[in-house]
């Protein structure tokens, strides 16, 4: 089990695309890696939200053992909170400086300003 | 020729494209036939066994949309990674290809490639084997056309 020096355990920040709100995202999110892995992996990947970026960005956290299991539930989701995973980092200040590129990247091809 | 795009035909065309093109069918019954290069599968049974296991037609795609998964309940959805896995083994054996794609109809729909790896892994694929057997699939049904010259 990959733990840090901290003993903590590794956490892997993932920027999220959704048009529903970040809390039905993460409701979403653990219900589908509920019924899909379990109550117990699902409570070990520890899903917490972090931050939001704009309207349809989120950032959402998970711990690195369970990355798969958590990626598969968000590809997964049923299609009216649909969900595209658009970037995997293991640290909150990394993930935040892609994120404003992929921002304006998106702006352009979705034709918003947000 | 840019052959970053496959573009997707329900009908071959008639005359030499410009652009390399598949040509894609939503019935299963086309499994035999020769012009097709990729069926989608839409509901997955005995019947579809059957008649893979009779068709000649060799590196055939067989396409399972991931917008199809997401809109099956979850007790469905488990079968189905179940068969998606079986369908990779029979596809290997027949010397066909599973072509898993997203089925987007918009950019909120899209799968990334994180995504796909982790439910390749879901359904006990390998994604380093997967990704070159469809690279090399692709590869040899774009190389087997005669296309027209741009110029």
């Amino acid at each position: 089990m990959p733990v840090t020096l901290k003993r903590r355990y590794k956490r892997r920040y993932i920027l999220v695309l959704c048009r529903s709100s970040s809390e039905e995202l993460l409701s979403v999110t653990r219900r589908k890696a509920v019924n899909m892995f379990g109550y117990v992996l699902a409570q070990k990947a520890y899903l917490r939200l972090i931050d939001k970026i704009g309207p349809d960005l989120h950032v959402i956290r998970c711990r690195s053992q369970f990355l798969g299991e958590v990626l598969c539930a968000l590809a997964l989701i049923g299609t009216e909170h649909s969900a595209v995973v658009l970037d995997v980092s293991g640290t909150v200040r990394s993930l935040r400086s892609r994120a404003a590129i992929k921002k304006t990247v998106l702006e352009t091809v979705l034709g918003t300003s947000s | 020729m840019g052959v970053n795009v496959i573009r997707l035909l329900k009908n071959k065309p008639l005359a030499s494209t410009t652009f390399p093109y598949l040509v894609a069918s939503g019935d299963y019954h086309d499994l035999a036939s020769k012009d097709v290069d990729l069926v989608e599968i839409t509901n997955i049974g005995q019947h579809f066994y059957e008649i893979l296991n009779h068709t000649h037609s060799k590196k055939l795609g067989i396409e399972i949309a991931i917008s199809k998964l997401r809109a099956t309940d979850d007790q469905k959805l488990a079968r189905n990674v179940a068969l998606i896995k079986s369908i990779h083994s029979f596809t290997e054996k027949h010397g066909n290809q599973l072509v898993l794609t997203s089925g987007a109809s918009s950019v909120f729909e899209m799968v990334s490639g994180r995504c796909f790896d982790a439910l390749l892994n879901l359904c006990d694929i390998k994604p380093e084997t997967y990704w070159i057997s469809l690279n090399k699939w692709l590869e040899y049904k774009i190389s087997m056309r005669c296309y027209a010259s741009d110029t």
